[in-house]
């Protein structure tokens, strides 16, 4: 990317951005991105777009750059344990139960919400969402019921994928929460599976 | 244009099998079925001694996309699954018809009648 741009990319900090021309573009050139590896977004004219993604095909196909699309971005996520709508996030889960609690500033006044988060916070969540991985590299997809050792089913998985770099099956689901302290597992065709409760991130991202 | 050797026969369900020398039959899964899955992450096969239907699933194929049955192709005892796809299931990838093979059958039927030739799946994959 550097090679492209008269912007120095190395003192854009960690999520902060840049104005800049990018292979003649002009371009707002962001430390950001969903996949938790580090790098920089370009948001540019939309007229644009297409010469910018070809010059930039260009400048890194020699250093093996290729295309790659939602199923590579879902497992780099999922390592960084970062939450994606639809997933972890719903208009079903609050945002205590996801583990976003530190983004929910419950002192700043009231908002939609705030009393019905409150009263989440003072009881506690009833549900939350947990990261497991499995040793197995069977995938344990969404949807998948979730139990506890006694077989009762105490949650559902909500994303699961195959790690390529910790070469087995990780995921995160959604149970109650008395159920986070026991051993929980999944069934795959039949196959008992114990899910190993993780902190994420699964992998962790090294940056300058 | 996926690859469809010439000497092997081929279910519908994207199977193919070959009767090697010695009258016992391979299968595994078509160049056109392992590109469509996408990278393999695990294949499930079943235990030697297994007796299989013709169109009997033998096992699963699973992919990021997806997690497939995998039919077999002719009635047999299963003499050998290829356990290398354990620890490297990416072999039905890259070799489909070669390292990425699945079972040896001893066939029930040693011609392995009703399935198709390479001509016939070529056409049906279009």
């Amino acid at each position: 990317m550097q090679t492209l741009t008269p912007a120095a990319l190395a003192g854009i900090k960690y999520y902060h951005f840049a104005d800049g021309e990018v292979a003649g573009v002009p371009c707002i050139i962001s430390r950001t991105g969903y996949t938790g590896e580090d790098g920089v977004e370009l948001y540019c004219p939309a007229a644009d777009t297409e010469r910018l993604a070809e010059a930039v095909l260009a400048a890194g196909a020699p250093l093996g750059l290729e295309l790659t699309a939602l199923g590579a971005r879902d497992s780099l996520r999922l390592e960084a344990g970062f939450p994606l709508y639809g997933h972890e996030i719903t208009d079903q889960i609050n945002p205590l139960a996801a583990g976003l609690g530190w983004v929910v500033k419950l002192n700043k006044g009231t908002f939609i919400g705030s009393e019905a988060l409150q009263a989440v916070k003072t009881a506690g969540p009833a549900e939350k969402i947990v990261f497991f991985k499995t040793g197995d590299r069977r995938i344990v997809r969404a949807e998948s019921a979730v139990f506890d050792g006694a077989g009762e089913q105490v949650g559902r998985v909500v994303s699961g994928t195959l790690s390529p770099i910790l070469n087995e099956a990780i995921g995160s689901a959604l149970v109650r929460a008395p159920a986070v302290a026991e051993e929980l597992f999944a069934d795959i065709r039949g196959t008992k599976l114990k899910l190993q409760l993780v902190k994420p991130p699964f992998v962790t991202l090294k940056k300058d | 244009m996926s690859n469809i050797p010439a000497d092997l026969k081929y279910a519908k369900s994207h199977e193919w099998l070959k009767i090697t020398a010695d009258g016992t039959a391979l299968v595994g899964i078509t160049d056109y079925a392992q590109n469509s899955l996408g990278d393999i992450t695990f294949v499930q096969l079943p235990k030697v001694g297994a007796s299989l239907k013709a169109g009997e699933t033998f096992g699963v194929v699973e992919s990021v996309k997806a997690a497939s049955d995998v039919y077999a192709p002719a009635a047999g005892t299963v003499l050998e699954v290829n356990k290398a796809l354990d620890a490297n299931p990416e072999k039905v990838n890259a070799s489909p018809y070669a390292d990425g093979w699945m079972l040896r059958l001893k066939l029930a039927d040693a011609a392995a009648s009703g399935l198709m030739s390479a001509d016939d799946y070529s056409k049906s994959v279009g």
